[in-house]
């Protein structure tokens, strides 16, 4: 899972970075103004003045304003949105206990109340089918053929 | 009026400059082995290393959202909750649950 530092902690960070290279350039000068200094000495402070100005570079690309609003919006809609999910939760419109009965409940009401409408439905449907079809039946059945034997003896 | 982030960073990046600069003093004075530039030298930059110090001090007090920032912040806030109150009416209580 990749973690979002915010900026302030990194801004912090590269402070720090800055304050280590101050204090690496103070026990250099120390050494060489005790007349101990070797060319070791005056290398490492150029070392250290350069890796200060890499990291205020650093820094300066760290575009302080736009990110330092968007962590202050992100921070503010994450309060805002979780007063909002405790309130709703105290009124007990949104309790993460009631969700899934509520819909169990509400699942089976309607099952029943389909069922009973489909019944009822079908037995309009079956009563309207017997008188419909028993007249039309009557109505278009052509009449029936006398059988061979009962021709005959006509 | 305090300095902004701005000011202070652009202090720091002059200090740094100048600390380099000491630094190339100091090397030349100790090989030329001039006593005075190098006495010179080295005062300069525990002067430059002081103010380094005080200016990132600072800057780690410093509130990287000013209040000029909250103003902006709050209204930008202000339009983004509008907008999710306006996905929120197109909902019905359904789609909540």
């Amino acid at each position: 899972m990749t973690q979002t530092i915010n900026l302030e902690t990194r801004f912090t960070e590269h402070l720090k970075t800055l304050e280590n290279e101050i204090r690496s350039i103070r026990e250099n000068m120390q050494i060489i103004s005790s007349g101990k200094g070797r060319t070791g000495h005056f290398n490492k402070i150029s070392e250290n003045i350069q890796r200060m100005k890499e990291t205020l570079l650093i820094i300066k690309r760290l575009n302080l304003r736009d990110e330092a609003i968007n962590d202050q919006i992100n921070k503010k809609i994450k309060e805002t949105l979780d007063n909002a999910i405790k309130s709703l939760k105290e009124k007990d419109i949104l309790k993460e206990t009631n969700i899934p009965q509520q819909t169990n409940e509400m699942r089976i009401l309607n099952e029943i109340r389909i069922t009973n409408e489909m019944q009822k439905m079908d037995e309009i449907q079956v009563s309207s089918n017997d008188i419909g079809v028993s007249e039309k039946k009557l109505a278009e059945s052509p009449v029936p053929e006398p059988q061979s034997e009962l021709r005959e003896v006509i | 009026m305090a300095d902004t982030i701005q000011t202070r960073m652009e202090k720091i990046e002059n200090y740094i400059h100048n600390l380099a600069a000491t630094a190339n003093q100091l090397k030349a004075a100790s090989f030329v082995e001039n006593d005075k530039m190098h006495g010179y030298a080295i005062k300069q930059s525990e002067i430059l290393l002081n103010e380094l110090d005080k200016e990132i001090s600072n800057l780690k007090r410093m509130n990287i959202t000013d209040e000029l920032m909250e103003k902006e912040i709050n209204t930008k806030m202000i339009l983004i909750l509008e907008e999710a109150r306006k996905i929120v009416d197109k909902r019905t209580p359904q789609q909540f649950l």
